[in-house]
């Protein structure tokens, strides 16, 4: 039997455990973010070996030996551990995640991930010079060479130990792509922190399952929008959903740089996020200036890749004169953004309509700031991914029945996430008067204070 | 003389809100049911999907056929196969970049590589082989 999948498995733990405990302060909660750090390690390997040169394995070692100097240096600091940190919590978050797991058993036959994130894992896995020449290599324009390298990274780290091996890659995707949903799924739960502890943790599963319904093997299939969407949808909630976005930034802005570091769209996703929460904190730009950093990160990320000369078939794909069919392409690709997620969005819409004319009380009573910043979030992301359809060079039917099943996972998750909030809402109590749900935590400090500024 | 005590309005709504969501998060939820029950069909039965498991036989015999056959560092030229021509010159360019080898076009080469269809002997045995020619 091949051991290199459990082998890998455990090296991602290990990896990432240090760092993720120090930021959580929980080492249940920890395991469970220990393979998204150790995926983040691994792609400032990979993008140092780029910049720098040299082989992999030398940049993986440099980087983990600065991550433990990183952990221990926080862990010294003081803190306290983050609320529901214990192990029945991170069972609640990771026990329900497994059913839907078993689509690991399909073969790691998906085309994407063979031609795009386990090809540009193989080639990193080679070192600096070999990956140099193939990122700008015509011949492997097929391959998207301009794409982040979240997603191949801590597979590259492993091939560049092992030989290379498909259900290992596809088990470290898997897994990698399982802590970012599990964030997700912590982070709504701890937004609905006033909520009673059965509806609130009913509803972040719930969220966190949402990540399946467009795409059966988004998760275990070795692709990349499940883990970019889930990662943004997990920030957007820390950011936009909590009634203090900025008082812990630090897994925030690890989702934002996972998002914007995974696929090209994430990044935009991620600027648009960017904007909404400095608009939300300008009361204290500073701290606001915070969620700029994953920009930055994304953005150094193109930056090289332009070096490397990497071409995109978006930005570079000749797309002619084709005034004429702009009225076409936009009616297909509302067509197939309406038979996706159009029911979820009118349901969500009339939701959020409801809430927001005769509910607006309750909420502010059940510590959640306004619902208008995530349909800014989601209403955003739309437009981009209209506009990308209308713009772009790709035969557009083609496009559409490859692609917008898997690009539409964040519009669902957000609207999933608002869903989620105006239930709680309903759920709870008397806005009038204190409610007494059943909680299984201490209240955040920090919610107390959720009045109408702090929900802006 | 008995009342009758009508709910107002916002419990109405609560009520209609708790509905509509739950109803539009189940919705969502369904995907997660599907995958469960496609995954344990898959554990179960191997060939469950029997297209996706031949292509994973075929792919991972030419893997591990040009790991036995050609060094890593080589220049190999891809030459067309007799069927699925496109797919299996992008695979095999794919398993060059794994292996670490240069493909080159026309400039010297020190393999030839190519995949040949054979017989699957049962539904999940592989029903390509590859072929290697070394430049003398």
């Amino acid at each position: 039997m091949d051991v290199s999948p459990v082998l890998a498995v455990l090296a991602l733990l290990v990896a990432g455990f240090p760092l993720a405990f120090a930021i959580l302060r929980s080492p249940f909660l920890a395991l469970l973010l220990a393979p998204l750090v150790a995926a983040l390690l691994s792609t400032v390997a990979v993008l140092l070996m780029l910049v720098v040169g040299g082989p992999l394995p030398l940049w993986i070692a440099v980087v983990l030996a600065a991550a433990a100097g990183c952990a221990w240096w926080l862990s010294r600091r003081p803190g306290e551990p983050v609320p529901y940190g214990g192990w029945s919590h991170a069972l609640l978050i990771a026990l329900p995640l497994l059913p839907p797991c078993f689509m690991i058993f399909e073969p790691p036959y998906q085309w994407d991930a063979h031609s795009i994130w386990w090809l540009h894992a193989g080639y990193f896995a080679h070192g600096s010079e070999y990956a140099r020449a193939t990122i700008g290599s015509p011949a492997f324009v097929f391959s998207h060479t301009d794409y982040p390298p979240f997603a191949s990274a801590p597979i590259a780290a492993v091939w560049s130990v092992v030989e290379p091996d498909f259900r290992t890659a596809q088990l470290v995707g898997a897994l990698v792509t399982v802590s970012a949903i599990a964030m997700l799924v912590y982070l709504v739960r701890r937004a609905l922190g006033r909520v009673s502890a059965r509806v609130a943790w009913a509803l972040a599963i719930a969220v966190g399952l949402a990540t399946w319904s467009n795409v059966p093997y988004a998760v275990t299939g070795g692709l990349a929008d499940a883990l970019w969407s889930a990662a943004f949808a997990g920030a957007v909630v820390a950011l936009l959903l909590g009634a203090d976005p900025l008082r812990r930034p630090v897994l925030p802005l690890l989702l934002l740089t996972v998002a914007a570091l995974s696929k090209n769209e994430g990044l935009i996703a991620v600027v648009g996020l960017a904007l909404l929460v400095t608009v939300r904190a300008r009361a204290d730009l500073r701290r606001a200036a915070l969620v700029w950093l994953p920009v930055l990160a994304g953005g150094a990320w193109a930056v090289l890749a332009r070096l490397l000369d990497a071409q995109s078939d978006i930005t570079e794909g000749t797309t002619g004169d084709r005034t004429a069919q702009v009225v076409e392409r936009f009616q297909l690709t509302i067509a197939a953004l309406w038979d996706v997620v159009g029911l979820l969005l009118v349901g969500a819409a009339v939701v959020a309509l409801l809430g927001a004319l005769f509910l607006r009380g309750r909420r502010r009573a059940t510590g959640l700031a306004a619902d208008g910043w995530l349909w800014a979030a989601n209403g955003y992301y739309l437009a981009v991914l209209v506009g990308t359809y209308l713009s772009g060079p790709n035969d557009i039917e083609w496009w559409l029945a490859t692609s917008v099943q898997r690009v539409t996972l964040p519009v669902t998750l957000l609207s999933a996430v608002s869903l989620a909030g105006w239930v709680a809402v309903a759920f709870g109590g008397d806005s009038r008067a204190e409610s007494r749900p059943v909680l299984d935590q201490p209240r955040e400090p920090a919610l107390s204070g959720a009045a109408p500024t702090a929900t802006r | 003389m008995t009342t009758t005590r009508h709910p107002d309005k916002t419990t109405i709504v609560r009520i209609v809100v708790a509905l509509v969501g739950v109803g539009c998060l189940l919705l969502t939820v369904q995907g997660a049911v599907r995958a469960t029950g496609r995954g344990i069909a898959l554990m179960s039965d191997r060939e469950h999907d029997l297209p996706a498991t031949q292509h994973q036989v075929d792919l991972e015999t030419l893997w591990r056929q040009f790991v036995e056959q050609v060094p890593p560092g080589s220049r190999i030229s891809l030459a067309p196969a007799r069927t699925n021509k496109d797919l299996w010159h992008q695979r095999l360019s794919e398993l060059a970049a794994l292996r670490g080898c240069v493909v080159v076009q026309g400039t010297p080469w020190d393999y030839s590589v190519s995949v040949a269809a054979v017989q699957r002997k049962r539904p999940t045995s592989a029903g390509v082989r590859l072929v290697v020619r070394k430049v003398d």
